[in-house]
Parts: C-alpha cells; structure tokens; sequence
C-alpha cells in the first residue's frame, strides 16, 4: 500500500471518529430543545458532555488539518468549492463552544434562553451541512479541468444532498439520545429512552431512503458493489439490532451499536469515493484522485512518522478524560 | 505587519499571493465571510468585556471557610462521589 493510500484510510478514521464523538454531542446539544423540559434538565445535559465536547471537535481540525497536509489538492478544491457552507459551519462552531460557557454566566431568563438556542442551531447546523457536504461530493461536483468547483445552488442543495443532511443529522440525534441514557438519571433518562424508540425508525427510514437515492444519484453500487452492498447490509441490521437493545434497556450496548452503524456510514462514503477524492459531475477525467491530490513522498512520510508518534498520547488523554467523567450526571454539583 | 511584510509572497520565494487566490470564490462570498466573523468576533469580545467588568466590580471574595480534604485522585473511590 502506498503512503497516500494509507492517509485516504487515516482521514477515513478521523471523520469516522469525529462523527462517533462529536456526533453525540451534536445530538445532546438538539435534545436540549427536544427532550429538556426545564432549565435543570438543559443543564444536565449540557454537563453530560461538558468535558467532552471539545476534545470531540479536535478530531474534525484533525481530519482538515491531514487533508491539507496529505491531499492539498483535496484540500484546495474541496474548501473553495464548500467556501460559504463552510463559513456557516465555523459560525456554528465559534457560537455553540461559547455558548457552553456563557449560558451560566448571568441569571436572567432572557440570557441562558438565547444562548441556549445559539447551542441548538450550533448542534443541528454543522451535522446537516456535513451530511449536504459528503452526499453532493459522492453525487458529483462541477469541476473543471483545473480543479475548481464553479458550482451552482442545485450542485449544494439538492433532493439527495438534503436527505444526506437529514440522515447525518437523524443519526447524531438518535446517537445524543443513547449517550444521555448512558449518563443522565431520573426522569430525563427514561424519556431519552422513549423518544430513542421513536427517532431510531426516522433514522431507518433516512438511511433506506438515502441509500436507494444513492442507487439513482452515485455510482455507490457499480464501483465496488462487494464491500458497498455487505456494509449497507450490515448498517441495518445494526439499527434494527438497536430496536431490540433499546426493547431490552441495554443502554451501553446500543450506544455503541450506534457508533458502529455511524461508522458503517460514514465508512461507506469514503468506500464509494476511493480512489477518488473529489467527483467531477462534468467528466470523470476532471475526477481527482488521491494519488493526483497527494503531496510529495518526503511529507507523508514525516507525517506518518510525527503521527504514529502522537497517536497513543491523544487517545490515551482522550479515553482518561472519558473514564474520569463517567459518573452519571444527577442534577447536583453541576459546572455549566 | 507579518501579512504586509511578506508580500507579494503567501509563501516566500515559492508562492505569490496573485498565485493563490481561489477563483471560484466570489467577492461576494468573502465579504459575506468577512462581515459574519467581525460581527461574531466583535459582538463576543463585548460580551467578554462586560463579564469581565462585572467580575472586577463584585471584587476579591476571601473564603473564611478551609477547603475540606478531598482526594483528587480519580482512581480513589471517593472522588467526583
């Protein structure tokens, strides 16, 4: 395997794990319109992810950081091409980490509420526009022989785009839900439980529907049909499988179920795009792959190197902060 | 002073500023982009200042009170109870 092919797979893993982590806090940060009922509620669940969410959002610099130091020409074309949807994603980003922090800083109704809702359109936006993202990338954008997107509104939002971005986004929310089953108590617990039961068949449905839209849009079923076909297979098992565990109360078990069937997403999205990088809806000779969008053999190289390295440190501080915090949050002696 | 210093280079002697421009990002969308961060940035660093006056004005609250001992070794049992 060629370096190059390797940071495909390593930047596969990074957006796989920022979905996983900060897919839940996404999906806590909706439930605090959706489930909460009262402040001390949208409190709760702000602490549930309290320590975690940052470190969740790191995996997402990671993966821009090693497609512009890997892929530049990935990079390049991909961050011009999505400049505005992108923009909107930062605002989101920069409005929801403050909001954590401010929300608590004054007591007035009025202050916690706006901030509060700067943290539900923070947690939804950046998920939906994700999803639009990597669906209309799979789908194909007008680029040109010099690898610049001159796209369109319909290339961004389209009947396939938005139903990826409502999919993404479901799968987050279904994903927040199962993780405030696993740390909350009382009344929020069993409520996140309930309404688990009734997002996990939107979420089946958005996946079918995504996927049979995928058969019409992508090439996802003629490139490599032997790995696309299994996983898609295996992704609702997976979700039908969570019908049962939820049936069941087994909290830990389908969460993790969850983070597989998001694994299994977004691992399908990267299977259908290899060995390319970017799809030109103009003509497949326009299509950049990764080995046209690599950088030199001397930068992988040290990359890999520095990266191998500090890989052990990040997870190890990583799953620390997890296992610190793995006390359910009650209610009392809250910091947000 | 960096940024000015440095041009017409984005990269000194390899890259020049002309050279990397993205063409298909329009004038209209970085001032978009422009607007939307100094609005966020600024309306924030104001919010920032007022907690900030807020916090001096209430000014230094000295504890009378000891810290009880708690152990902050998270593989203790008794800690974050």
């Amino acid at each position: 395997m060629e370096l190059s092919e390797l940071w495909f797979i390593i930047i596969a893993v990074l957006f796989i794990g920022f979905f996983f982590l900060e897919g839940f806090d996404f999906g806590v940060g909706m439930s605090t319109r959706t489930l909460a009922r009262n402040d001390l509620e949208r409190r709760m669940l702000i602490n549930s992810i309290g320590p975690f969410w940052d470190a969740n959002e790191v995996w997402l610099l990671t993966a821009g950081g090693a497609m512009f130091a890997a892929f530049p020409h990935w990079y390049a074309t991909m961050f011009s091409g999505y400049y505005v949807p992108l923009v909107i994603v930062l605002l989101a980003l920069i409005g929801r980490g403050v909001s954590f922090e401010f929300r608590g800083k004054e007591k007035a109704q009025g202050w916690k509420d706006s901030w509060d809702w700067v943290i539900f359109i923070g947690s939804i936006l950046p998920p939906f526009l994700f999803g639009v993202l990597f669906t209309s990338i799979l789908r194909g954008m007008p680029i040109n022989g010099e690898m610049h997107i001159y796209a369109g509104f319909s290339d961004y939002v389209n009947v396939y785009s938005v139903l990826g971005g409502v999919t993404v986004t479901l799968l987050c929310y279904l994903h927040g839900l199962l993780f405030v089953m696993l740390k909350t108590e009382g009344d929020l617990r069993v409520r996140a439980r309930k309404q688990a039961q009734k997002v996990i068949y939107a979420v089946l449905a958005s996946l079918v529907a995504f996927v049979g839209l995928s058969y019409v849009e992508t090439d996802m079923f003629v490139l490599r049909p032997e790995i696309t076909v299994p996983l898609i297979a295996l992704n609702v098992v997976v979700y039908v499988f969570i019908i049962l565990l939820l049936a069941k109360n087994k909290e830990g078990l389908s969460f993790t179920a969850s983070g597989i069937g998001i694994a299994l997403t977004v691992g399908l999205l990267f299977t259908t795009l290899f060995p390319r990088v970017m799809i030109s809806s103009i003509s497949s000779a326009n299509d950049i792959t990764l080995y046209a969008a690599a950088s030199g053999d001397y930068s992988l190289k040290v990359m890999t190197i520095v990266a191998v390295t500090l890989l052990p440190f990040v997870l190890g501080y990583q799953i620390w902060s997890y296992y610190v915090f793995r006390k359910r949050v009650n209610g009392k002696d809250m910091i947000y | 002073m960096t940024e000015i210093g440095r041009q017409p280079w984005t990269v000194f002697g390899l890259l020049t500023t002309a050279a990397s421009v993205s063409p298909n990002v329009s004038v209209e969308e970085l001032l978009f982009s422009l607007i939307a961060f100094t609005t966020i940035y600024t309306s924030l660093a104001l919010v920032l200042v007022y907690l900030f006056m807020r916090e001096i004005r209430k000014g230094v609250v000295y504890s009378t009170q000891e810290e009880p001992q708690v152990s902050v070794d998270p593989f203790d049992k008794g800690a974050y109870e």
